[in-house]
């Protein structure tokens, strides 16, 4: 992506925030795209993004994944703002089926990714505020572990059981009344 | 249990063990996605994982995870013991046939949950119907309320409308909804939906639905026996989803408005089934036409769905409804048990045209229920 910079494009440009990846990447987004993270959002409010947002715990291949959803919700947020401006409480509005299906399809595609980039984005997402990806990212590790027993879990995620025997029997007999 | 993960071996450092690295705050969100019984389940995992469970601020619990009642109500007790009066944010359980809880039992649970200032509360009752005791219902904290299979009284409404001043969304599926006043200022979501309750488990008596809520942006009201809605004051609403039984009809009295109380409403859908195209156009047909005709303008009205009521022969009630209606973009018609012949759809487009004056951006004709086939 070309970075910001152009004098003749200053007015759209005004619009547009650079975010610098940990690998010193620049991405230029739009501020709507920008503020689904609410940490940016009071980086925007405070004035402080001049010459580029700098994200020093987010490499340039999350980041990258992070603006593609961003854009995408961003996007969806636009259009439910159009259909309804007089009342922002987006609980109860009327939003196109078509549309919401559109997008489940797209998270669920995004979901699609190896398990060190997904918790990778729960980092991200976790870092920058951005609470819909928070939630998406994080519902599909508990979907993970749903049904699963603890010996699945641990091999699922390379979890060291680091109890000892009598440990581990001891917690059981404890809360036993949760795996009655 | 063996023992074999103690040592780290050269493929498991490889691929390590990133889940037990993220902060507590993030596996607590993980966690509440989860069932509470899950979530305790993982204490056992490592010495990571011992107490992440406890803090837990979202509560769900699900009966069919459990093979007896006694095994539900041990995981109940326990759970609440060991969460202490952590504050919740919120707190729901589900029943199934055979694993339930009772009445005080179940009574005790939302006590417990209001002294922890759970902020969203929903009980999913399958097994019998819930009596809740009303006096356990004060929290300045409670803000939504679901209930399914619960008994609601007018005492239990009251008693909550009073005792939760800050509840704004309050919603009952399948509830034995015997109140007959919902009146509150800080109400801003009401459903009433009754699809699978058994009529006969009503008196014969019909009742009206007395609804004043002047901050109320959403009412949904589907499927109610013998209640008949009076809208007293509902000028905040947004939007209204109303499904008419025909025995909700006799009781209709003449004072109250539907269509009348939605004057700022931006989305409406009103149905009203006809059981049998014989009887059509029914009693009730006729009565929301005839409230239909000292309605005001609908300013705010976009999107607008009707049902069976709106489309009888001379198409009276649409033409009026779409007349009042300056500024509507979407048009769509639910129809139930007309048939699709009894319908002059050019004399229905030249009609809609011509109340509009425009054509609409769009509208659509639905059959969900059609019987009879295209003729």
């Amino acid at each position: 992506m070309a970075s910001a910079g152009s004098g003749d494009e200053k007015a759209a440009a005004a619009a547009m925030i650079t975010l610098i990846s940990s690998d010193n990447e620049k991405f230029e987004v739009t501020e709507a795209t920008a503020t689904l993270s609410q940490t940016i959002r009071h980086m925007i409010e405070d004035g402080c993004t001049d010459g580029g947002v700098p994200l020093p715990n987010v490499t340039s291949k999350i980041l990258a994944r992070v603006i593609e959803y961003c854009k995408k919700h961003a996007t969806a947020a636009a259009g439910e703002e159009g259909s309804s401006s007089s009342f922002s409480d987006a609980a109860f509005l009327e939003v196109d089926r078509a549309f919401l299906e559109e997008l489940e399809e797209f998270d669920d595609a995004f979901l699609e990714v190896d398990r060190a980039t997904l918790f990778d984005l729960i980092l991200a997402a976790n870092y920058l505020d951005i609470k819909g990806l928070l939630n998406l990212t994080c519902q599909k590790v508990a979907d993970s572990v749903k049904g699963k027993t603890p010996e699945q879990i641990r091999e699922m995620y390379n979890i060291v059981n680091d109890l000892t025997p009598e440990e581990e029997a001891e917690i059981r007999r404890e809360t036993q009344w949760a795996f009655e | 249990m063996s023992n074999k993960h103690r040592r780290t071996t050269a493929l498991e450092a490889s691929t390590c063990d990133v889940i037990s690295s993220l902060p507590d705050e993030l596996l607590h969100h993980i966690l509440s996605f989860t069932t509470a019984r899950e979530a305790v389940q993982t204490c056992v995992l490592s010495m990571r994982w011992l107490h992440v469970w406890q803090p837990l601020r979202r509560l769900s619990i699900e009966g069919h995870e459990f093979t007896s009642k006694i095994g539900f109500m041990e995981f109940m007790d326990n759970l609440l013991l060991r969460c202490g009066c952590i504050p919740l944010d919120s707190f729901r359980w589900t029943t199934t046939g055979s694993v339930y809880l009772n009445d005080d039992r179940a009574s005790l649970c939302v006590s417990y949950a209001l002294c922890c200032n759970v902020r969203e509360l929903e009980i999913v009752e399958h097994h019998h119907l819930l009596n809740l005791d009303h006096s356990y219902f004060t929290s300045a904290h409670l803000r939504i309320l679901n209930l399914s299979g619960v008994s609601i009284t007018d005492i239990f409404i009251e008693r909550l409308f009073s005792g939760c001043p800050a509840l704004e969304d309050l919603v009952m599926v399948d509830c034995h909804v015997l109140a007959t006043k919902f009146s509150s200022t800080t109400l801003k979501n009401l459903n009433i939906t009754s699809r699978s309750l058994n009529v006969y488990d009503y008196d014969d008596d019909f009742e009206d639905l007395v609804i004043d809520a002047p901050n109320l942006i959403s009412l949904h009201l589907e499927d109610l026996p013998f209640l008949a809605p009076c809208l007293v004051n509902v000028s905040s609403l947004v939007t209204a989803y109303i499904s008419l039984e025909e025995e909700s009809s006799s009781n209709f009295d003449a004072k109250y408005s539907i269509v009348g109380a939605l004057s700022n409403a931006t989305k409406l859908k009103l149905l009203s089934p006809v059981d049998n195209c014989d009887d059509y156009p029914s009693l009730l047909n006729k009565m929301l036409n005839r409230d239909l005709q000292r309605s005001q303008t609908l300013n705010n009205l976009k999107k607008l769905s009707v049902g069976d009521w709106c489309v009888d022969g001379d198409l009276h009630a649409l033409i009026h409804l779409l007349g009042c209606s300056p500024i509507i973009q979407k048009l769509t018609l639910c129809l139930g048990y007309i048939p699709s012949y009894h319908i002059d759809f050019f004399f229905l487009n030249r009609c809609v045209l011509k109340a509009l004056r425009r054509p609409p951006k769009s509208w659509s004709a639905l059959s969900p229920r059609r019987r009879l086939g295209n003729a």
